[in-house]
């Protein structure tokens, strides 16, 4: 039983592994009903009518694209689909490049145009003050927009037009694997009224539930279980969305048990040596 | 297998990471300072052309009038005194940068955190058994009600406990425990979303060995 307690960390990497590897082949479907805060987020976008402005935050860099890229380009997947115009900010400087081009892809996938339909309002460092400038006069904070690869004043892009600040957005998603949904909530929910839905890794979601409670936040996509519900709701209400989360959710679940089984041996291996080392006392 | 320079030159230094978890080794540390200094420079131009050229730089040589190109200038020689402990005699300057950041920070979030976390979420608390509409959100918002108000009993350090604090104190560690046990779970599906996302670039993207 004193074994059980020492399994070189290297077994377990090289199961955990091989789990893995198996689920990604053989691809195991296990049907799950969409969790309630899921269903919050999709019944919010559906909610925008056509040319309702929506606002994407993708404030997240590499390290959580894994998790948060499907609800990111599920969600703009959602919002072209519903017609409304969509803006995409990011307060990730890592992150950004990634969000346009991300932006960029799925707009010329549905078929629209950029600075008409769509605009990406790029980065800024500092979240606390851009949204609050944003709350009055987002042209203010992002005076200038690439479209088409040209530099453009903002407030001349098609996709801004009657769009001062953030009462003149209908909805927006915040997509982090970090403390800024803190910010859009302290600022831009609790100050300016902003509708808001959040997007987070696994790592902060926790926090993010007495919010969701309170109201404060409308709908929370929970890590990869809510990426993969949303991108299921959306793919049966349009098509078109290719699944991403969902193809990794079974994986997920072989992973889970294989955890369970480690830390099962582990209690069962503890267990026993304090009962053996009871019993010699 | 792809034929992408770009995958190969990712999936290479996704195993360079990947052999640490065998054993320390000098592929994994060359990798790991490849990804501090390819962090460190994408940080360093993201503040060169978000910042210091189209605010300083553009700020003081075109600017829209002659207070903002004065506020540019000012508030640009208070940012450059953070570096006035490079210069041991002159270090004390750099609390004037750090006292007006501070007190900037602390004015900004203070009301935020009272009218956005302190008084929704309290309110959020008391009322949900109120509003609660349904037997099992009855059940749900009493037990976030007892959760909260034990947890808070648990960190009352200012207060002599006794026996009746001590128990509604010990509920308090049974709510903390299933919190950290979530907060486990959830840490759990986002290092094995990350290490799926890996999996299936390593096998799908660059080898092409997983079914499509």
């Amino acid at each position: 039983m004193q074994k059980l307690l020492n399994i070189d960390r290297r077994i377990i990497f090289l199961g955990v592994a091989l789990v893995l590897f198996l689920g990604l082949v053989l691809r195991p479907v296990i049907p799950l009903p969409p969790s309630s805060e899921a269903r919050k987020v999709f019944d919010a976008v559906e909610s925008v009518a056509a040319g309702e402005a929506v606002l994407v935050a993708m404030d997240y860099g590499v390290s959580s694209r894994a998790e948060l890229d499907p609800m990111s380009r599920a969600a703009l997947h959602h919002a072209f689909r519903r017609d409304a115009r969509v803006l995409v900010v990011s307060f990730d400087s890592s992150g950004a490049p990634l969000a346009s081009a991300m932006l960029d892809a799925v707009g010329a996938q549905l078929g629209k145009v950029e600075g008409k339909d769509y605009v990406f309002l790029g980065y800024k460092p500092d979240i606390t003050a851009a949204i609050m400038e944003m709350g009055t006069s987002i042209a203010g904070m992002f005076t200038e927009v690439e479209v088409d690869g040209e530099t453009v004043p903002t407030d001349s892009v098609a996709a801004m037009d009657g769009v001062t600040g953030l009462a003149d957005i209908a909805l927006a998603v915040e997509m982090t694997g970090s403390k800024h949904y803190e910010k859009w909530v302290d600022f831009a929910n609790a100050q300016f009224g902003l509708k808001l839905c959040t997007g987070a890794t696994g790592a902060i979601v926790t926090g993010q539930y007495p919010y969701l409670a309170s109201g404060q936040i409308t709908g929370l996509l929970r890590s990869t279980r809510g990426a993969a519900d949303y991108e299921t709701m959306v793919t049966k209400a349009y098509g078109g969305l290719e699944p991403d989360a969902s193809s990794k959710m079974s994986v997920l679940f072989l992973g889970h048990l294989l955890m369970l089984a480690f830390i099962a041996l582990a209690n069962i291996g503890h267990w026993a040596t304090r009962r053996d080392t009871q019993e010699a006392a | 297998m792809s034929t992408e320079l770009s995958v190969w030159v990712a999936a290479i230094l996704s195993l360079a990471m990947f052999s640490f978890l065998y054993r320390e080794n000098a592929v994994y540390r060359v990798a790991e300072h490849l990804m501090v200094g390819v962090a460190t420079g994408v940080t360093v131009l993201a503040a060169l052309y978000t910042v210091l050229i189209p605010v300083v730089w553009k700020g003081i040589t075109a600017p829209k009038d002659a207070t903002s190109a004065a506020w540019t200038i000012l508030f640009t020689l208070l940012a450059m005194l953070f570096m006035a402990p490079f210069v041991p005699r002159f270090g004390w300057l750099a609390r004037i940068p750090c006292g007006i950041a501070i007190g900037y920070a602390a004015g900004q979030t203070l009301p935020a955190a009272i009218q956005a976390r302190l008084f929704p979420q309290a309110l959020s608390t008391i009322q949900g058994v109120g509003s609660a509409g349904s037997a099992w959100a009855i059940i749900n918002a009493l037990i976030v009600l007892v959760g909260t108000t034990s947890v808070l009993v648990y960190f009352m350090m200012t207060v002599r406990r006794g026996a009746a604090l001590n128990a509604v104190s010990r509920v308090g560690v049974v709510f903390l425990m299933l919190g950290f046990g979530a907060v486990y779970g959830n840490m759990v599906i986002s290092r094995f979303t990350i290490l799926i996302g890996r999996l299936q670039f390593l096998f799908g993207t660059w080898l092409h060995i997983l079914p499509t």
